[in-house]
C-alpha cells in the first residue's frame, strides 16, 4: 500500500502542531523520528484517524481516506489499520483471548475467530496465555498480546505509536526483530514512531526525520546517516564531529589516528577514553570542539595525537533553524 | 456533518441548562429585572437590612470557626493516621466517613437530645453540664463534628503523598526532624489544607440541618436559615430570599476562585515515584495510648453520643422517664412501618424519589463523564465545570432558582407541584456525584483505550457494551449509590419544593422533631443513618475491589 499525504497540518488553536506536509510513503517498514513534541505522534494519529488534520487530503493507495475539502474522514475502524501503543491500551477487564478477539467482531464468523485468535497467539508465543487477564501478564507479554491484537485483523497498515518505549533494553531489543518478523509474515505494511534512533535505524527501511512540527528529511537510514541535510539530522542521528560550527562535519569512523591516504589532518588532546566492549571511544578536543572517533586501545588522558580525516567524507550541511 | 460532530455536546449542554442553568439565571433574573428594566433596588434594600448584615456576619463568622475547629480535629487525626502504628488500619477511614455521612441534622438533633434539660448527659451523670453547650461554641462543635472527616481525609492522603522518596531525600539532606517538618513537609501541605479549608468554608455556608434545628434554639441565624424563611413564612418576600441567594453565590463563587488560583499556583507534584510505605514503625507506649485514646475519643463524640441519643429516643416508651430495660419499646418501629400510616408513605416516597432521581442522574453523568474525558478541549471544560457547579454553589441557590423558573409565567408546561419537581430538584443537587464516581473509574484506565476503541471496535454499541459498562460498571453503581442516599435524606430542598401534602423521610423526622413524636421521628431518623452506613460499606467494598482489579 503506498500512502500520500498532500499539504495534512495540524493547528491547535494558533499553535502550529505540524506544518502542511507532502509526502509518499510506499515502503514497507518506515519510521517517524524526532524528539519528543516536534509533532511525531500528532502525524501518526492523523494517520490513525485518532486527530483530525486541520487541513490537507490523505490517500491510501487511491482510496481517499480524509481530505478536508470533500468533507470525507474514514473512521479508525474503517481504514483497514491497526496500532500498538506505548501503554498497550489492552482492555483490563478482558482475558487475552478476547481482547485478541475483539476487532473481529462483525467482521469474522464466530467459529473463525476461535482460530484466528490462536493463529495470532501462536505468532507472538502466547498460546499458553489465553485465559489470563492483561494485569496478570509482564510488560514484555502485554506488548504481544497488543501485537497479536493489531495482526489478528489482517490490517494493511500497523501503526506503532512508541511500542517499544516501556519495555527494558534487553527486551526491547528482542522485541524489534520479532515485530520485524511477525508484520513481514503477514504481509502488512508498519509505520514506527519513535525517538530512539538506533531503533529507527535498525527498524526501517526508511525514515522520516521531524523537527518542531516539520518534515525535515526523508530516506534510507544509510542516506541519512551519511548525508544528513542540516545541522539537525546530523545531530540527531549518529554523532556528528565538527570540522566548521555547523557547516562542515565528519562521522566517527572517518577519523583514523595514522596517516591514510587522501585524508587532511588536525590535532588535538585527548580528554577520555570510554570503554565500549568491542573498542574504546575516544574523546578528543580538536579546534574547541569535542570530537569522537573510535580505537582498539585507549589513551591516557592529556595525550596529544594527531588525527587523519577522510576528505570525501567531510560532510557539507545547511544550517537548521534548531539552535 | 458538523452537525453530526457536535450533537453529542448540544444535546448535553442544552440539558445541563435546563438542570443547572435556567435556575441560576432564573435567580439573577428576579433580583435585577423588574417589569422589564434593570433594577438594583431589591439587592440594595437587602445590604441596607440590619437583619440581614447581621445574618451575613454570622454565616462567614461561623465558617471560620468551623475552620479552626475542624482543623484542631483533624491535623492530629491525619498525622496519627501517617505516621504511628495506625498507618495499616484502613478500614479505619470507612468509620470516619460516617460522621460525614450522617445528615446534619440527624447529629444535631442527638446533640440536642445529649444536651438539653433533662437530656441523657443529666440523667446519666446526674447533674447539670458544667458549661453552656447551647452557644455558639456548641453549634460549631456540632458541626465541626460532622465536616472534620473532609478536612481529616484530604490532609491524610497529602501526607500519604508525602512519604516516599521525599520524605527519603528529607531525611538525607535535612536536618531536625521538626525543622524538616516546618520547612519542608507544612509548605507541601498548604494548598492542600487551604483548598480544604475553603471546601469547608462553603459546605458551613450551605448547611442547613444543624443552623435549622439548633441554630434556631439559640438565636443564631444564617443566610440558609434567612432564606428559608423568606420562602416558607408569611410574609412571604421572593425578592429577599433571591436577593441572599445571590451574595451566597457570589460569595461561594469568589471562594472557588480563590481556590483555583491557589491550587494552580502552589499545587506541586508531589507524587514522587514510588512510595513505598516505611513505616516500620515502633512507637512507644505513651503514642499508642495516645493515638487511640485520640481515635477512640473523636469516634465516640463524632459517632457514640448522637448515635445513642437517637438510637434510645427511638426506643423509649416514655421519654423524661429513667433510661432502664423497663422503659424500652419497639412500638415506635412498628407504628412507623404501619401500612398506611404517614409515615411509612413518607419512607416509601423518599425510596421512589431517590431511587428515580439517582438513575437518572446515573444516565446523564454516565454520559457527561464520557464525553469530559480528559477535559483538554474547551466544550469539554465547560460541560466539565456545568456538571459540577452544584458542588461549589449552595443547594438552596438551585432550590430557590428552581422554584422560581419552573413557576415562570412563560413556560408552556410545568411540573411544578407534581412528583417530578422533587426528583428534577435531587439530579440537580446531586449530579456531581455521579459524574465524580464515573470519572474517577474512568481515570484508572489508560489513556490509550480510547485509541483502542476508536481502532478496533466495529461500533458504538460494541464500545458501550462490550468496554465501558463492564469497565465503568462499579463506579456507575457507586455513584448512583450515593445519589440514591443523598437524596433520600435531603431536607432543606425538600422542605421547599415539595408538592403539598407529600411529606418524606427528611421532612418527616423534621416536623416530628419540631412539634410532633420525637421518638417516631428518632426511629425514622435510624432507618435513615443505617441505610446510610450500609451504602457507605457497599460502596466502599466496590470502590476497592475495582482499585484492586486495576492494579
Amino acid at each position: 500500500m503506498i500512502i500520500h499525504l498532500k499539504g495534512v497540518e495540524k493547528k491547535y488553536g494558533h499553535v502550529q502542531a505540524v506544518k502542511p506536509i507532502h509526502l509518499t510513503i510506499a515502503d514497507t517498514f518506515v519510521t517517524i523520528l524526532g524528539q519528543s513534541g516536534c509533532g511525531k505522534t500528532t502525524l501518526l494519529k492523523m494517520l490513525a484517524g485518532l486527530t483530525e488534520p486541520t487541513s490537507g487530503e490523505i490517500y491510501f493507495d487511491d482510496r481517499t481516506i480524509f481530505s478536508k475539502s470533500k468533507k470525507i474522514n474514514v473512521k479508525p475502524n474503517k481504514r483497514q489499520i491497526a496500532m500498538v501503543f506505548q501503554d498497550f491500551g489492552l482492555w483490563p477487564h478482558m482475558t487475552v483471548f478476547e481482547n485478541i478477539a475483539f476487532g473481529l467482531r462483525g467482521k469474522v464468523a464466530k467459529a473463525e475467530r476461535t482460530d484466528i485468535v490462536h493463529d495470532a497467539l501462536a505468532k507472538v508465543k502466547l498460546e499458553a496465555k489465553a485465559a489470563v487477564k492483561p494485569g496478570e501478564l509482564s510488560g514484555g507479554q502485554q506488548q504481544r498480546v497488543a501485537l497479536a491484537r493489531a495482526i489478528a485483523i489482517n490490517p494493511k497498515l500497523i501503526l506503532f505509536d512508541e511500542a517499544l518505549s516501556a519495555l527494558d533494553a534487553i527486551l526491547r531489543e528482542q522485541m524489534r526483530e520479532e515485530i520485524l518478523t511477525i508484520v513481514q509474515s503477514i504481509g502488512s505494511k508498519a509505520i514506527f514512531v519513535t525517538h530512539d534512533q538506533t531503533e529507527a535505524m535498525a527498524m526501517s527501511d526508511s525514515m522520516i526525520v521531524m523537527d518542531i512540527g516539520e518534515v525535515v528529511q526523508t530516506g534510507s537510514p544509510e542516506a541519512i546517516y551519511h548525508a544528513p541535510t542540516n545541522s539537525f539530522v546530523a545531530n540527531f542521528i549518529g554523532k556528528t564531529n565538527w570540522v566548521e560550527d555547523q557547516e562542515k562535519m565528519i562521522r566517527p569512523e572517518h577519523i583514523h589516528p595514522d596517516p591514510q591516504k587522501n585524508t587532511t589532518l588536525r590535532s588535538g588532546v585527548v580528554k577520555k577514553s570510554m570503554y565500549e566492549g568491542d573498542r574504546y571511544l575516544i574523546f578528543v578536543e580538536v579546534d574547541g570542539y569535542l570530537w569522537r572517533f573510535y580505537h582498539n586501545d585507549s589513551y591516557p588522558q592529556g595525550t596529544k595525537i594527531k588525527l587523519y580525516l577522510e576528505e570525501n567524507q567531510i560532510i557539507p550541511l545547511k544550517k537548521s533553524n534548531h539552535r | 456533518m458538523i452537525i453530526r460532530k457536535h450533537a453529542p455536546f448540544t444535546a448535553l449542554f442544552i440539558l445541563l441548562i435546563i438542570l443547572a442553568g435556567a435556575p441560576l439565571l432564573a435567580v439573577l433574573g428576579y433580583t435585577f429585572f423588574k417589569n422589564g428594566t434593570l433594577s438594583f433596588e431589591s439587592l440594595l434594600t437587602v445590604l441596607q437590612d440590619n437583619n440581614i448584615i447581621k445574618t451575613m456576619q454570622n454565616s462567614l463568622l461561623l465558617g471560620l470557626y468551623v475552620i479552626a475547629a475542624t482543623t484542631c480535629i483533624a491535623l492530629p487525626l491525619a498525622i496519627i493516621r501517617t505516621k504511628t502504628f495506625l498507618v495499616k488500619k484502613d478500614w479505619l477511614d470507612i468509620v470516619f466517613i460516617i460522621p460525614f455521612m450522617t445528615p446534619p441534622y440527624i447529629g444535631s438533633m442527638g446533640w440536642i437530645l445529649f444536651m438539653q434539660h433533662n437530656g441523657y448527659y443529666e440523667q446519666l451523670f446526674s447533674s447539670e453540664a458544667p458549661f453552656t453547650f447551647f452557644s455558639v461554641p456548641g453549634m460549631v462543635f456540632i458541626m465541626s463534628m460532622h465536616l472534620y472527616p473532609f478536612l481529616y481525609l484530604m490532609l491524610k492522603n497529602a501526607l500519604l503523598r508525602l512519604d516516599g522518596s521525599f520524605q527519603e531525600a528529607t531525611l538525607i539532606y535535612g536536618g531536625h526532624p521538626i525543622i524538616n517538618w516546618i520547612r519542608v513537609v507544612l509548605p507541601l501541605l498548604s494548598s492542600s489544607y487551604v483548598m480544604a479549608a475553603l471546601l469547608i468554608f462553603i459546605k458551613t455556608l450551605a448547611e442547613f440541618g444543624t443552623p435549622a434545628t439548633f441554630g434556631k434554639r439559640i438565636g443564631y441565624d444564617v443566610f440558609i436559615t434567612e432564606i428559608h424563611g423568606y420562602l416558607s413564612r408569611w410574609p412571604i418576600n421572593i425578592s429577599a430570599a433571591t436577593s441572599l441567594s445571590l451574595i451566597l453565590l457570589s460569595v461561594c463563587m469568589i471562594i472557588w476562585y480563590i481556590q483555583n488560583l491557589i491550587s494552580r499556583r502552589y499545587t506541586y507534584g508531589t507524587h514522587s515515584g514510588r512510595s513505598i510505605s516505611s513505616s516500620q514503625t515502633k512507637d512507644s507506649l505513651l503514642v499508642r495510648i495516645f493515638s487511640i485514646g485520640y481515635v477512640l475519643l473523636i469516634l465516640g463524640l463524632s459517632i457514640g453520643i448522637p448515635y445513642f441519643s437517637i438510637v434510645v429516643t427511638s426506643l423509649l416508651k416514655v421519654r423524661g422517664e429513667p433510661l432502664s430495660f423497663s422503659n424500652l419499646t419497639l412500638s415506635h418501629y412498628t407504628e412507623l412501618f404501619t401500612v398506611g400510616s404517614s409515615s411509612l408513605q413518607a419512607l416509601l416516597n423518599s425510596i421512589n424519589y431517590a431511587f428515580i432521581a439517582s438513575t437518572i442522574a446515573a444516565l446523564i453523568g454516565f454520559c457527561i463523564a464520557l464525553y469530559v474525558g480528559d477535559a483538554k478541549k474547551k466544550p469539554q471544560q465547560l460541560l466539565d465545570f456545568i456538571s459540577l457547579l452544584s458542588n461549589i454553589i449552595p443547594g438552596i441557590v438551585f432550590v430557590v432558582g428552581l422554584i422560581l423558573f419552573w413557576n415562570a409565567a412563560w413556560l408552556p408546561a410545568t411540573i411544578y407541584n407534581t412528583n417530578w419537581m422533587p426528583i428534577l430538584t435531587y439530579i440537580v443537587l446531586f449530579l456531581p456525584f455521579s459524574v465524580q464516581y464515573t470519572k474517577s473509574a474512568l481515570s484508572q484506565l489508560h489513556q490509550s483505550i480510547y485509541q483502542s476503541n476508536a481502532v478496533f471496535a466495529q461500533n458504538n454499541w460494541v464500545i458501550l457494551l462490550k468496554v465501558w459498562l463492564p469497565l465503568l460498571g462499579q463506579g456507575i453503581l457507586a455513584g448512583w449509590m450515593m445519589t440514591f442516599i443523598i437524596s433520600m435524606r435531603e431536607l432543606v430542598g425538600s422542605l421547599l419544593i415539595l408538592p403539598p401534602s407529600v411529606e418524606t423521610s427528611a421532612t418527616y423526622i423534621y416536623s416530628q422533631f419540631e412539634q410532633g413524636d420525637v421518638s417516631k421521628g428518632m426511629a425514622m431518623a435510624f432507618i435513615t443513618v443505617l441505610l446510610t452506613v450500609v451504602c457507605i460499606f457497599l460502596i466502599e467494598i466496590m470502590q476497592r475491589k475495582a482499585l484492586s482489579r486495576n492494579e
